[in-house]
């Protein structure tokens, strides 16, 4: 019994003890087959993570690519105007007749805007113009293209925070001839600028120097220019001797009068030198600018109030005992995130080659305009100007105008908020 | 005459050598683009630096008048720093005009602040159908105090570079400077248990509270982040894509903006769509900074009952904001008020 009772205690124990190892090898397969399991997943992440990585170099090196491009962006500018009188252009075409601009749609310009980093010296800008005067028939330019140097290459400092630019630009004469025409908070150039300076502003090729001039105080500052440009040809001095070149010269004091309030007052002065060696004529110009734009809400709120004035001192070969001036002066208010109403009053003497025909003749133009900007990128706005003698053209003539100015692109600094 | 010459060679060799010691006694001048960037600076450079701000805290700080007194500011600096993710767009036209060479991009004195800091809402698409997206993720990154770390890093480190005599005491403010946040931001009782750094790893992984709580240590939370207890799982409309750092830090979240894309005002027709959101949900604050109009967030709440709150961003942009710790302070004190008195009430 008792050996039984042995045998049967040893059967049992060995039992225990053959289920214990079964035991323990089916936890042992479980754990191979858990870590298998858990190394056959390492593997497959370790199979994403590589992807996800090459797909990752794969966009970054396209973007490395893309970074290299300039940033690019296109305005177009849209415009519709209904005249009270028939409107011709100065200018007639093939057959002998000047075309009929009123009561039409133009798109009136496009531009493509090219800027970037040249090397750590220095920035470009390439600007390309299609404009238009009558509908459909555009004309090609490069209205800037030009490059700043950033650090001079020897010294390390710049002096009197001095900016050095060359290639074809918009010298810096008055306030607004460095703004393009699709970001002027008017329909047109002011008739002043378009009598003195040309119907797009004053555009060259040539040299510009920029630098501060040391002021008492951190309030204010003053700015000077000076330029070196090719050519004269400026519209107001039409009839004199060719011109080798011109220089520029211009001083800006800017005053932060207080929190929001601001004041501009520029002075700019520009000589022709000509090929026989004397200087042919020269012209002046005053600009004047305040502005309010309160810290809190500024963007909803603002007022600019200004103008400039423009006098010729023309050679007696021109035109003799004459100082013909031309001034425009206009106020904005912004009554809201989007919307800026504004009137403009121009002056300008006239004068072409012929003398007889527009001694002692003058154009008064009176406009008023409401803009509406969905984003900065998206503008609308509707203008109505009365202008008043001007001599070969309608008198009294009266417009409404409408306009769309879109851009797309790169968003660079400048110059979408210039009059807002 | 020889002697006369020696005497001169001496003296001038005598200037040389004094020029850098000079150097390094003088203070660098440095321009910031906003008051937090003042204060941060002026926290890591001490008396090493004289810093300029830029923009007026009561300014919108994306769209800040270049005007020629700040060009001016910027062409004495020898370093300029700002935020970046595209947030201070006029910045570039200050460099510009200033003719400064040692702050253009790519020079040591350019010091972008948010270098390194993993933004959010990062768009998917960039594009201006989605209104003014910023294509690096939101810019507001000073709003939560673990990225502010980051900035003062940032900020240690550009200052460094161009002042390498006195790097290690940019360093050893900085190392400050984090103590200050960690303590302001958690209390000073859990840092001293856990260790500032743990408990950033832990804040930004989002399970600094689950630890917290696992270790019986939820009771020496402090800081703001216990005085933000309110806000935590609430709900919070705001007006423009501003609070989203602050949001993710403080816990609560914004399920709707009253501008119907970025930039982009409210029509009519969102309008009333938040004001349906809000009425039917537990939202109880519309957070606006204060530099935007205000008519379209108060129309919603006279329709709501949700309250009105319109903050700085920036630091000194009302009274008793005027550092970096006060600002967080007052922003914690204001957003989390109606939430209170609610829980109080």
């Amino acid at each position: 019994m008792v050996f039984a009772s042995v045998i049967f205690a040893s059967l049992l124990s060995a039992r225990e003890s053959d289920s214990l190892t079964v035991r323990q090898t089916v936890d042992e397969q479980d754990k191979r087959y858990q870590l298998q399991g858990l190394r056959e997943r390492l593997q497959a992440l370790e199979k994403q993570l590589d992807a996800v990585r090459e797909r990752s170099q794969a966009v970054a090196s396209q973007q490395h690519a893309n970074v290299f491009n300039p940033g690019i962006t296109i305005f177009g500018n849209f415009v519709g105007r209904w005249d009270d009188a028939p409107v011709f252009l100065e200018e007639a075409e093939g057959d002998g007749k000047a075309p009929r601009v009123d009561d039409k749609f133009n798109l009136r310009e496009v531009e493509l805007d090219f800027r970037g980093a040249i090397d750590p010296w220095a920035d470009g800008v390439v600007i390309a113009a299609f404009e238009s005067e009558v509908p459909g028939e555009f004309t090609t330019e490069i209205e800037e293209g030009y490059f700043t140097l950033k650090r001079l290459p020897v010294i390390d400092r710049a002096p009197l925070g001095l900016k050095l630019k060359a290639g074809r630009y918009r010298p810096e004469f008055g306030r607004q001839n460095k703004i393009h025409t699709h970001d002027l908070p008017w329909m047109t150039r002011p008739r002043a600028y378009q009598t003195f300076l040309g119907d797009e502003g004053f555009i060259r090729n040539g040299v510009s120097a920029g630098f501060f001039i040391p002021t008492p105080g951190e309030g204010n500052t003053l700015e000077a220019a000076a330029d070196v440009v090719n050519d004269g040809g400026l519209p107001y001095s039409v009839g004199a001797p060719a011109a080798k070149g011109g220089y520029l010269g211009h001083l800006k004091w800017f005053w932060d009068i207080a929190d929001g309030h601001d004041l501009e007052i520029g002075g700019s002065g520009y000589i022709e030198d000509t090929s026989q060696g004397t200087f042919a004529s020269r012209l002046y110009g005053i600009d004047v600018t305040y502005k309010w734009k309160p810290f809190r809400g500024g963007a909803r709120r603002s007022f600019h109030l200004g103008g400039e004035l423009f006098v010729a001192d023309l050679p007696d070969a021109i035109r003799q005992d004459d100082r013909p001036l031309g001034f425009y002066t206009w106020a904005q208010y912004q009554f809201g995130r989007q919307l800026y109403i504004g009137a403009r009053y121009d002056y300008t003497e006239v004068f072409a080659e012929d003398e007889s025909q527009d001694e002692g003749s003058e154009l008064n133009t009176l406009g008023a305009y409401l803009t509406y900007y969905t984003t900065e990128f998206l503008r609308f706005r509707v203008a109505l100007e009365h202008a008043g003698k001007e001599i070969g053209k309608n008198p009294n003539l009266n417009t409404v105008f409408v306009e769309v100015n879109f851009l797309f692109g790169s968003h660079p600094v400048e110059p979408y908020w210039v009059n807002r | 005459m020889l002697v006369r010459f020696i005497a001169l060679g001496l003296i001038g060799l005598l200037a040389c050598v004094s020029v850098p010691s000079q150097a390094q006694t003088k203070k660098l001048k440095v321009v910031t683009t906003l008051a937090v960037l003042k204060n941060i600076t002026e926290e890591i450079g001490g008396d090493r630096v004289t810093v300029d701000n830029l923009s007026d805290p009561r300014q919108d700080p994306h769209y800040v008048q270049p005007r020629p007194t700040l060009m001016n500011k910027a062409r004495k600096a020898d370093a300029f720093i700002e935020i970046g993710l595209q947030l201070e767009l006029w910045a570039q036209k200050v460099i510009n005009g200033s003719g400064n060479p040692r702050i253009q991009l790519g020079q040591p004195g350019r010091i972008i602040a948010s270098d390194g800091i993993a933004t959010l809402e990062l768009p998917r698409v960039v594009s201006r159908e989605w209104g003014d997206v910023h294509p690096y993720g939101n810019p507001h990154v000073w709003l939560d105090p673990i990225n502010a770390k980051r900035v003062a890093t940032n900020i240690a480190r550009g200052l460094g570079r161009i002042d390498r005599a006195q790097r290690s005491e940019y360093e050893r403010r900085l190392s400050e400077f984090e103590q200050r946040i960690d303590e302001a931001l958690f209390g000073a009782e859990l840092v001293k248990e856990i260790g500032g750094s743990k408990l950033t790893r832990l804040a930004e992984r989002g399970r600094l509270l689950e630890y917290i709580d696992n270790q019986g240590l939820s009771g020496k939370l402090g800081g703001w982040l216990k005085k933000a207890e309110p806000l935590r799982g609430q709900q919070i409309v705001t007006y423009h894509k501003t609070w989203i750092y602050f949001a993710t830090r403080f816990g609560f979240s914004v399920p709707i903006e009253i501008e119907e894309k970025p930039g982009i005002p409210p029509s009519a027709k969102h309008r009333d769509q938040v004001i349906t959101f809000v009425a039917k949900s537990d939202v109880r604050a519309l957070i606006t900074a204060d530099y935007y109009d205000a008519s379209a967030t108060d129309f919603i709440a006279t329709k709501t009952g949700a309250a009105v709150i319109a903050v700085p961003i920036d630091s000194g942009g009302v009274a008793g904001t005027q550092s970096y710790f006060d600002l967080i302070d007052y922003l914690i004190a204001k957003i989390s008020a109606p939430y209170r008195v609610s829980a109080h009430g």
